[in-house]
C-alpha cells in the first residue's frame, strides 16, 4: 500500500472522477489524440496547440458538495507542460491563473516552437479562495488539490515529438515539376551521386513521393497528401527499391575487404550490409546474385520485405 | 535577426559519445581550434529539414564570431567581471544569430556546434575538463560543457539571456543562476524563474533585506531560498500563481532566512 504523504486538502482520483469528466488531449491541427503522436507528427519549428474538454458531471452546486468545498473556496482547473530537452515550460492559455471550475470548459495548451524530443503535460485542480477570512487550518490560496501526475505514470503524459535519428527523409514533390514530364510513379529514390559507405543515410538518400499520385489516391480530409495511408505493399516496394539502388551504387566498394558492420549506426554501409545479410545470408551471396541474376536478386529482396498481406483494404 | 535563411536546419550530435572528437584536442589553446575542420556529410540532420546549412555558411559564421570575440578581448584571460560580461554578450549574440530557426533551441544542435564548430568558445569560458590520471577524461558528465543538456557552455549563455534578459542576467551571480536552474520543478518555467531572480537580486540591493546580509552570504542564502521554494512549489505550484503572488512568496521566504539558515544548514549536515 503506497504511503500517503499528501495534505488533507488533496482530492482522490475517485472524487475527481465522480465530479468531472476529462477528455483526451486533442491536437488542434490533426484532431487526433496528442498522446498517440509519434516521431513523424512533428518537425522542428512547429508549435503545437492542443485542448482537452472538462465537463462537470452534475450541476456546479452538486460538484461543490461532492468535492467538499468550504464557503468561499472554489476550484480552478489548470494545465502545465514542460520540455526537458530545451529547458522550457509553460501553462494553459489564459494562465497562469487557473480557469474557474464553474462550468464546462475547454483547457488549451499553446506550446511554442522552442521544443524538442518530447513534452510532458499535467492537468491540475488548484484551490482558490474568494474570501480573506478563511479558516485557520484551511489550505493556502493556490494550493494543489489534485493532479493527474500523481497517479498517471509519466509515460502516459508524455507527447513524443522526435523519433529515432537517422531516418531516411521522405519528401512529397510533384514529379511532373521535378522531372519535367507527367508520371504515374508513386515513388523515386533520390541518391547523392558521390555516396560513400560511411555517409549517414539520412544525409544522402531521400525517398520522393509523387505529389500528383498522392493527391489522387492518398489524400487526407483536407485534400493534402497523407503518407500514412500508403499500403504495406507500397512501403515494401520502396524498401526493395532502396536496397537495390544502394547495392548498384556501391557494388564495387562492397566487393572490397572492409567490414562495413563496423561503421557507425545510421551509415549507408552498415544499413546495406545488415539488409543484404538478412535477405541473402551473406554480402558475398548478395553480390554474386546482383552481378549474375538480377531477377533472383530482386526476388530475394522481396522475400525479405514482402508485407504480411498484399490485400488492399477498400 | 538571424543570419541564416528561414527554415535552415543545423547538424546534430546525439548519443553517449558526442565528446569523442574532443579527446584529441583536449588542452589546446582555444584560439588554435578556431579553424578546426568540420564535416557535414557525416553529421546528422533532422529528416524533415528541407534546407540544410552549408559548410560555407557555418565557416563564415565562425569567422564572423571570431572577429566579434576579438573585439571583446578574446582570447585574453577572463576575470570574474569579464566572465559575466562575456556570458551576457555571447548569449545575446548567439540568440540574435540563430533567432527564428526551427532548431534554435535544440540541444543536439548545440551539442554539435559546441563540439565541432565552436569548441574554442566553450574551452575559453569553461576551460577543458580536468585530466584523469594524466589523460583527458572520458564520459558524458566530464564533457557536459560540450554536451546536449543545459550545462553546455553555449546553451547556458543563451538560456540565461532568454530567461532573464541581459540586464537581469548581468546582475545575477553564477550561484544564483545555478540554484534556480537546478530546481526544474519551478525553474523550467521562464516566467517564474525570471520573477524569482528579479526579486532576489532586488533583495540583495535592498539594505533592509536579509538576503545575502545579516549573517548570510548571497550564494548560501540563494540555495536556502530555492530549497524552500521547491517545497512550496510542490504544494502550491508557482507556475499557476501571478507575478505578484510569486514575488510575495519569495519575499516571505527571504524574511524567514535567519531561521532557514539554521534549519537548512542542519538538514544538509544531517
Amino acid at each position: 500500500m503506497p504511503l500517503e504523504l499528501r495534505p488533507g486538502w488533496c482530492l482522490s482520483d475517485e472524487a475527481v472522477d465522480q465530479a468531472i469528466s476529462l477528455g483526451d488531449w486533442i491536437v488542434a491541427d490533426t484532431g487526433r489524440p496528442a498522446l498517440t503522436n509519434d516521431g513523424d507528427d512533428w518537425k522542428p519549428g512547429d508549435s503545437i496547440t492542443m485542448s482537452r474538454s472538462v465537463e462537470l458531471k452534475s450541476d456546479p452546486l452538486d460538484v461543490r458538495r461532492q468535492l467538499d468545498l468550504a464557503a468561499g473556496q472554489m476550484l480552478g482547473i489548470a494545465a502545465r507542460w514542460s520540455c526537458r530537452a530545451t529547458s522550457t515550460a509553460g501553462v494553459h492559455s489564459g494562465g497562469p491563473i487557473p480557469v474557474p471550475l464553474a462550468d464546462n470548459v475547454n483547457l488549451v495548451l499553446d506550446v511554442p516552437a522552442d521544443i524538442a524530443g518530447s513534452i510532458e503535460i499535467e492537468t491540475c485542480l488548484v484551490v482558490r479562495w474568494t474570501v480573506d477570512d478563511r479558516p485557520s487550518d484551511a489550505c493556502p490560496d493556490g494550493a494543489l488539490a489534485w493532479s493527474d501526475g500523481w497517479t498517471k505514470p509519466i509515460s502516459e503524459r508524455t507527447i513524443l515529438l522526435e523519433g529515432a535519428e537517422a531516418r531516411i527523409p521522405v519528401r512529397t514533390v510533384s514529379f511532373e515539376q521535378r522531372f519535367d514530364e507527367p508520371s504515374s510513379s508513386l515513388w523515386a529514390i533520390d541518391l547523392d551521386t558521390s555516396i560513400e559507405p560511411d555517409d549517414l543515410l539520412a544525409n544522402v538518400v531521400t525517398v520522393l513521393l509523387n505529389r500528383d499520385v498522392m493527391i489522387r489516391d492518398f489524400r487526407d480530409a483536407d485534400g493534402e497528401p497523407d503518407p500514412a495511408q500508403l499500403p504495406p505493399s507500397a512501403l515494401a516496394g520502396i524498401s526493395v527499391d532502396l536496397v537495390r539502388v544502394l547495392t548498384s551504387a556501391l557494388a564495387e566498394e562492397l566487393d572490397g575487404d572492409e567490414d562495413w558492420t563496423e561503421l557507425a549506426d545510421g551509415t549507408v554501409g552498415q544499413m546495406l550490409v545488415l539488409r543484404l545479410t538478412e535477405a541473402f545470408g551473406s554480402v558475398s551471396t548478395a553480390l554474386a546474385d546482383h552481378e549474375r541474376d538480377q531477377p533472383s536478386f530482386s526476388r530475394h529482396l522481396w522475400n525479405r520485405f514482402a508485407p504480411d498481406s498484399w490485400r488492399t483494404q477498400k | 535577426m538571424t543570419r541564416f535563411a528561414p527554415g535552415t536546419h543545423f547538424p546534430r550530435a546525439s548519443g553517449s559519445s558526442t565528446w569523442l572528437p574532443l579527446i584529441d584536442v583536449h588542452g589546446s589553446a582555444p584560439d588554435s581550434l578556431a579553424d578546426n575542420p568540420i564535416d557535414l556529410r557525416r553529421a546528422e540532420f533532422h529528416p524533415a529539414g528541407d534546407r540544410h546549412v552549408s559548410q560555407e555558411e557555418l565557416l563564415a559564421w565562425r569567422s564572423d564570431l571570431k572577429d566579434w570575440a576579438h573585439d571583446r578581448g578574446y582570447p585574453s584571460a577572463l576575470n570574474t567581471e569579464r566572465r559575466s560580461a562575456w556570458d551576457v554578450d555571447l548569449g545575446t549574440k548567439l540568440l540574435d544569430d540563430t533567432a527564428g530557426l526551427p532548431e534554435a533551441m535544440h540541444p543536439d544542435v548545440w551539442c554539435w556546434i559546441a563540439t565541432h564548430l565552436l569548441p574554442h568558445f566553450v574551452a575559453y569560458r569553461w576551460d577543458w575538463p580536468a585530466l584523469k590520471e594524466g589523460a583527458p577524461p572520458t564520459g558524458r558528465s566530464e564533457w557536459a560543457r560540450f554536451g546536449p543538456d543545459l550545462r553546455n557552455g553555449l546553451r547556458l549563455a543563451m538560456h540565461r539571456i532568454l530567461t532573464y534578459g541581459p540586464d537581469l542576467a548581468a546582475r545575477a551571480s553564477e550561484q544564483e543562476f545555478q540554484s534556480i536552474q537546478n530546481r526544474p520543478a519551478f525553474g523550467l518555467n521562464q516566467r517564474v524563474a525570471r520573477v524569482v531572480m528579479q526579486t532576489l537580486v532586488d533583495a540583495y540591493d535592498d539594505s533592509n533585506s536579509n538576503y545575502g546580509k545579516n549573517g548570510g552570504t548571497r550564494a548560501l542564502d540563494n540555495n536556502d531560498v530555492c530549497i524552500e521554494l521547491r517545497v512550496i512549489n510542490s504544494l502550491r505550484p508557482l507556475c499557476f500563481a501571478s507575478d505578484d503572488s510569486v514575488i510575495e512568496i519569495v519575499k516571505q521566504v527571504v524574511e524567514r532566512l535567519p531561521d532557514l539558515r539554521t534549519t537548512e544548514g542542519r538538514a544538509s549536515k544531517a
